[in-house]
């Protein structure tokens, strides 16, 4: 075996992004996404529940190597996004968005095999293969 | 469980040095790398070119130092050998700065710093910041490691 993963629980994800939109989002994004807000894995999706709302993002294409496009179906009120404060390796739509992973010697070094979204635990499980 | 957990094998850690000798097109310079990971240390073993001859390099790092933060503090090394093998070591740890370019050696000891490693965003390493080591376990063939995010 060649295997490199990574697990995050759903709670340290919420921490996460919670510093990232307190960082990078409107004022009333950080109103509403808050210590609060309930984050689920589940079915390969993360739910939101915020206040009375359910958000759900859901992984629908990833890519062969680490590097490149990960492809994400969504409901999020973008709306209340702040677009320049964005990373430039993410775009956003209405129903979809798009995270890139530049490609560099660590990033395309590696493959993914799996990506999973379970009783609220996030697996990636990467490869690595060498030819002589 | 809960954080954040990576847990890479020894095949893997091989594999990504391999790719990045043969995309450096420096195999010709170092052959027959393996590199095996025991409890708290990594042994190392490669055939180099020198003085048109390969010599075979064995050694072995001993972990002595864990960062609290993967991505702010160092990760401390240390090697026994003569002064030899350190200039090979400094010469060979060149092959890699590209993704780890804060490598830096002081006496007899490694130092590795993430925070400096080229690989990843700022922004992705500004986000991984706030994580702290809880444990890192290092032994037959397995690394892991196990972080929570602090508030």
């Amino acid at each position: 075996m060649a295997d490199f993963i990574i697990s995050l629980d759903a709670d340290t994800l919420k921490k996460t992004v919670l510093k990232i939109i307190k960082e990078s989002s409107s004022e009333i994004f950080k109103q509403i996404f808050n210590a609060s807000t309930k984050i689920i894995f589940d079915n390969n999706e993360i739910c939101f529940k915020i206040l009375l709302f359910k958000y759900y993002i859901k992984l629908e294409k990833f890519p062969k190597f680490f590097c490149g496009e990960y492809h994400f179906s969504h409901n999020l009120p973008i709306n209340m996004i702040n677009y320049e404060k964005i990373p430039e390796n993410i775009k956003i739509s209405k129903n979809n968005f798009i995270i890139i992973i530049p490609e560099n010697a660590f990033s395309k070094s590696f493959s993914i095999n799996q990506i999973s979204m379970v009783n609220n635990i996030l697996n990636i499980n990467l490869g690595s293969n060498y030819e002589r | 469980m809960d954080g954040l957990i990576f847990k890479l094998d020894e095949q893997f850690i091989n594999n990504y040095f391999l790719n990045l000798l043969k995309e450096s097109k420096l195999e010709y310079f170092v052959k027959n790398l393996f590199i095996k990971i025991n409890f708290n240390s990594f042994h190392i073993v490669f055939d180099f070119f020198l003085n048109k001859n390969f010599t075979k390099i064995d050694f072995e790092l001993f972990l002595i130092e864990v960062p609290k933060r993967l991505f702010k503090d160092n990760f401390k090394l240390s090697y026994k050998g003569d002064k030899d093998l350190k200039k090979i070591l400094e010469g060979i740890t060149k092959i890699f700065l590209r993704v780890v370019p804060s490598i830096n050696f002081e006496d007899d000891i490694m130092i590795l710093s993430l925070e400096k490693a080229e690989f990843l965003e700022d922004k992705i390493k500004k986000i991984f910041e706030d994580f702290v080591i809880k444990q890192f376990l290092m032994d037959n063939g397995q690394i892991v490691v196990r972080s929570n995010f602090i508030n």
